[in-house]
């Protein structure tokens, strides 16, 4: 029983706590607004995580979160737009985790039985992203109706219903308790794959794709899955995002939206979930402050952060931090000579 | 006669102009214990990627326990009963030695014995003594073990070696041999590329020169050393 809670006594382990504990006190130590503000950064944490799904744990880089982010927002909208009253919305954010799931396997499909991988998955997703802000930025004439649904072109669809629970409407704090749920469930879903058989196959297929083949791994299949499920995640958190706001744009679709995921994940530690989460939380925090200045400070930090991290802390600023704690205080502390390995 | 386990057809394989193999037909029997040998660049690992499936044949066919593969993905082969040790050990370096087995094996057993099929695993190719170390900080030799033990993990019943004793001492190129002798033992036909003609001699029943791509001569080693030609071209005597 000692043995087992030494072994569990990590610095990630005990940030995860602190940190969930933080997030789950948020709403009684802060104004509405905050929370519901901290909702939408939940959504981004979210859109994060998916990205740490398919380029973190199993080494495929995509830019096309975004648009499936942006797929799960739009289908979310147009759903709502054509079918009146909140009733059915808990079916419309299943609906559009299907379109993102089903979007990205039809894309990942062609590619990773296509044996595309590396620079070009990057670029084939960069051109997905691209493709899809630009079409949807041109359909603001009226011919651009799914239903009774417009498209709106640059103003996007607005007025959206919010999510709504039987009689509880998904809004201010209850939209928050509703993301943090489903980002607790993640996470914790991350974690017990890490160390399930999956987290090992994925981990394989990551640091080699031809010897996890020759160790009888169906790689095309695996990677077509997990980007699939990635897209449902990057759907859910544009629907998330659409309740929120009630409305969506092309912009949610865009090259920043599509570059902000991936500074958070290489920033915080892409193989950590753990550091992705307070990276994320650090990072939007800090934007949103800045913002009052001007949103393209926080672009150039963004930027800025990128660079230093490639060159300098290419396992993440959070990870290496996690890595050093452990090393020089917890390890001597438990008196303990962990030998690194596992996922990370 | 034993019932052959691979049967290559008139294999070749052309990168662009170059042919890395030529009309190869090569049968093993089930059982056997069978070297590849030649001067380098004469189609050896090739002939082992396409037994894999890693490169697509150019002609000719591939049966494997008479059935035709030529046209199977690389991962129904190996769950067909194939598998192989690379060239350069496939061997995951931020992983402990234990993790590496677990990532060959965990597809072939159920989670509750997959520390006893790990045990059994090193302890057949020798190296429980091994602890369970970084891969990183592991010698070569002993990484080249792991990938053999690696390879076993599938329950193959060919399996191709590429160069196992590549970059080792006597002593670790003795121990290479034993674990080879030892896994044939079992019944389990392998399929052998090596250098170090003494290590050739250890172990092969048969043995198989290419040159250019092509067979060159077919043999028992002491077949293949009285045999002036390959002397000439590969084993270096006039």
């Amino acid at each position: 029983m000692m043995n087992k809670l030494k072994k569990w006594i990590t610095t990630e382990n005990i940030v995860a706590v602190a940190l969930f504990g933080y997030l789950f006190t948020y709403p009684m130590m802060n104004s509405a607004y905050r929370t519901m503000n901290m909702a939408n950064f939940l959504a981004s944490i979210i859109l994060a995580l998916s990205l740490a799904l398919v380029w973190g744990y199993t080494g495929i880089f995509s830019y096309a979160q975004a648009a499936f982010y942006g797929i799960g927002g739009y289908t979310y909208a147009i759903l709502c737009k054509n079918f009146a009253g909140p009733t059915l919305t808990p079916a419309f954010l299943l609906a559009a985790m299907a379109v993102g799931f089903l979007a990205a396997m039809i894309l990942s499909f062609f590619m990773f039985y296509g044996g595309i991988n590396d620079v070009f998955v990057a670029l084939i997703t960069m051109c997905v992203t691209l493709v899809l802000e630009t079409f949807l930025q041109q359909t603001a004439g009226p011919q651009w109706k799914i239903g009774k649904a417009a498209l709106g072109g640059f103003n996007g669809i607005n007025s959206i219903t919010k999510l709504t629970f039987g009689s509880t409407v998904m809004r201010d704090k209850n939209l928050y308790i509703f993301a943090l749920v489903l980002l607790t469930i993640i996470y914790l879903g991350f974690r017990y794959m890490e160390r399930s058989k999956l987290g090992y196959t994925l981990i394989s297929i990551r640091e080699n794709r031809e010897r996890s083949e020759l160790f009888g791994y169906n790689v095309a299949f695996i990677q077509m899955m997990i980007f699939s499920v990635a897209g449902a995640m990057a759907a859910l958190a544009g629907v998330i995002y659409t309740t929120w706001g009630g409305y969506i744009v092309p912009t949610a679709v865009g090259m920043t939206q599509a570059t902000i995921p991936v500074v958070l994940v290489a920033a915080g530690g892409k193989k950590n979930s753990t550091a992705v989460i307070l990276f994320s939380l650090f990072y939007l925090t800090l934007s949103q402050r800045l913002a009052a200045s001007g949103t393209q400070y926080s672009l150039i930090i963004l930027g800025a952060i990128l660079l230093l991290v490639v060159l300098f802390v290419p396992k993440g600023i959070i990870h290496s931090l996690f890595e050093i704690l452990d090393e020089k205080v917890v390890n001597p502390l438990l008196n303990r000579s962990e030998k690194k390995g596992g996922c990370k | 006669m034993r019932t052959p386990i691979i049967d290559l057809q008139h294999v070749s394989k052309h990168f662009g102009g170059r042919k890395a193999v030529d009309d190869v037909s090569l049968t093993i029997e089930d059982g056997e214990l069978h070297g590849l040998i030649g001067p380098n660049g004469a189609g050896k690992t090739t002939i082992l990627k396409l037994i894999t499936g890693t490169y697509e044949l150019t002609a000719g066919s591939v049966h494997f326990d008479g059935k035709d593969i030529s046209k199977e993905k690389i991962w129904k082969r190996v769950r067909d009963g194939i598998s192989i040790k690379m060239q350069i050990p496939g061997v995951y370096h931020d992983l402990t030695l234990r993790d590496n087995m677990r990532i060959a094996a965990q597809r072939y057993v159920a989670p509750r014995h997959l520390n006893e099929e790990i045990d059994r695993l090193i302890e057949m190719v020798g190296i429980q003594n091994l602890g369970n170390p970084l891969v990183k900080n592991m010698p070569h030799g002993q990484q080249q073990w792991l990938e053999i033990a690696m390879s076993l993990a599938s329950k193959p019943r060919l399996l191709l070696l590429d160069e196992p004793a590549a970059g080792m001492g006597p002593e670790e190129t003795q121990f290479t041999a034993e674990i080879v002798k030892r896994i044939n033992a079992t019944g389990m036909t392998i399929i052998f590329i090596d250098h170090d003609m003494d290590f050739v001699e250890q172990i092969a029943k048969r043995v198989t020169v290419l040159h250019q791509g092509r067979i060159f001569a077919e043999g028992t080693m002491a077949e293949i050393r009285q045999n002036e030609e390959v002397a000439e071209i590969y084993l270096g005597k006039a």
